[in-house]
């Protein structure tokens, strides 16, 4: 066989630009969701961690805390790989509670998000807080807008303190980050101003709530922080 | 592994971008991807062949550049290159939360399979 031409036209590479967004169409559904959620004045917190930080745990004494108060309609989501047994966890504070069970998926998307929703045949005007629970996970959720209003990232008092830097898109992409189980800092020799540096150096300026789920320490001003971030709602 | 998940999305979007060149056979997708995306280029590469199995991109190459995370430094008043992820100025030191490269995940371009010469047809 003779060698092509070099000046056969065939052999020059045919490019079709297309410049898109990868994750383009969770993107537009994320954005859809968060339309929809702000047309039902429904505001969105949406939680990831690593397995075991005590996001379940958190949420519940959260969901306690706010249920007790009375005045705003409550409502969660929780994913999990199996099994619903966070979601059975959150129920006990009274609060309406939906499972996504993921199956092999590491993390939630958009569209997990607004089946759940629909299914669980919520009228959203109904809702002033929706909590969203992912997948214990640090690495794969951090790219998938969920629609949410605020993302936190929670990490605990055991992981240690350099897990921010370990993990940076994840606290990157979150809006405040929770450290849990400070009610261990003591007998782990946890120090706190490292995590709080740790935290800076990836995500600049991030909100730092520092509490314990379990002995209710820093419970309030969390609480009277997330009660200041709610839309006003229209009397 | 996420990557597969994004993988995929990369194979929904060149499936509806070739729709108006049906002729056309692809042989590689161009993609650019940012050190704070929170995708790692080695697991989407692996990623790519489970992905395209059985599509119309089976068998095709999956080019992913790397874009290093860059920062606006106010210290400096310069663009500074980011040597890993944290936000901190690797000149001054100074945190630097204004990140403008790092966060890309997009799909660049599609490159064609060069289409065979039409022999003189009559």
């Amino acid at each position: 066989m003779p060698p092509e031409s070099p000046t056969t036209p065939a052999a020059k590479p045919r490019i079709l630009e297309v410049r898109t967004q990868i994750l383009k169409k969770n993107d537009e559904l994320a954005r859809d969701l968060r339309a929809r959620f702000r047309a039902a004045n429904c505001f969105v917190v949406s939680l990831v961690s690593s397995p075991g930080t005590g996001k379940t745990e958190f949420l519940k004494q959260t969901l306690t805390r706010l249920q007790q108060a009375g005045d705003l309609n409550l409502a969660a989501l929780v994913g999990d790989l199996r099994t619903d047994h966070d979601a059975a966890r959150l129920a006990e504070s009274g609060t309406d509670v939906r499972q996504i069970e993921t199956g092999t998926m590491c993390h939630l998307e958009a569209d997990m998000v607004e089946r759940a929703i629909d299914a669980a045949d919520w009228n959203l005007s109904d809702l002033d807080l929706l909590f969203v629970e992912n997948v214990g996970n640090l690495v794969c959720p951090s790219g998938f807008d969920l629609g949410e209003d605020l993302r936190l990232v929670l990490v605990s008092t055991t992981e240690g303190e350099d897990k921010p830097l370990k993990y940076p898109t994840i606290f990157n992409t979150a809006d405040v980050a929770v450290v849990t189980k400070m009610d261990l800092a003591e007998v782990l020799g946890y120090d706190a101003q490292q995590m709080r540096d740790s935290i800076q150096d990836v995500r600049p300026g991030m909100t730092v709530h520092e509490l314990s789920a379990r002995s209710g320490q820093g419970m309030t001003e969390w609480i009277d922080w997330l009660r200041s971030r709610l839309p006003v709602r229209p009397a | 592994m996420h990557e597969l998940s994004v993988a995929i999305s990369i194979v929904q979007s060149v499936t509806d971008a070739r729709r108006d060149y049906p002729d056309e056979t692809i042989a590689a997708v161009n993609v650019r991807v940012g050190a704070l995306s929170g995708v790692v280029p080695e697991a989407l590469r692996f990623a790519w062949a489970p992905a395209t199995q059985g599509s119309a991109l089976d068998g095709t190459a999956l080019n992913v550049e790397f874009i290093p995370a860059a920062a606006d430094c106010q210290t400096c008043q310069a663009t500074v290159e980011l040597p890993g992820q944290r936000l901190v100025c690797p000149i001054c030191q100074t945190r630097t939360p204004r990140l403008v490269r790092g966060r890309e995940l997009e799909i660049l371009s599609l490159e064609f399979q060069p289409q065979p010469e039409s022999r003189h047809a009559s």
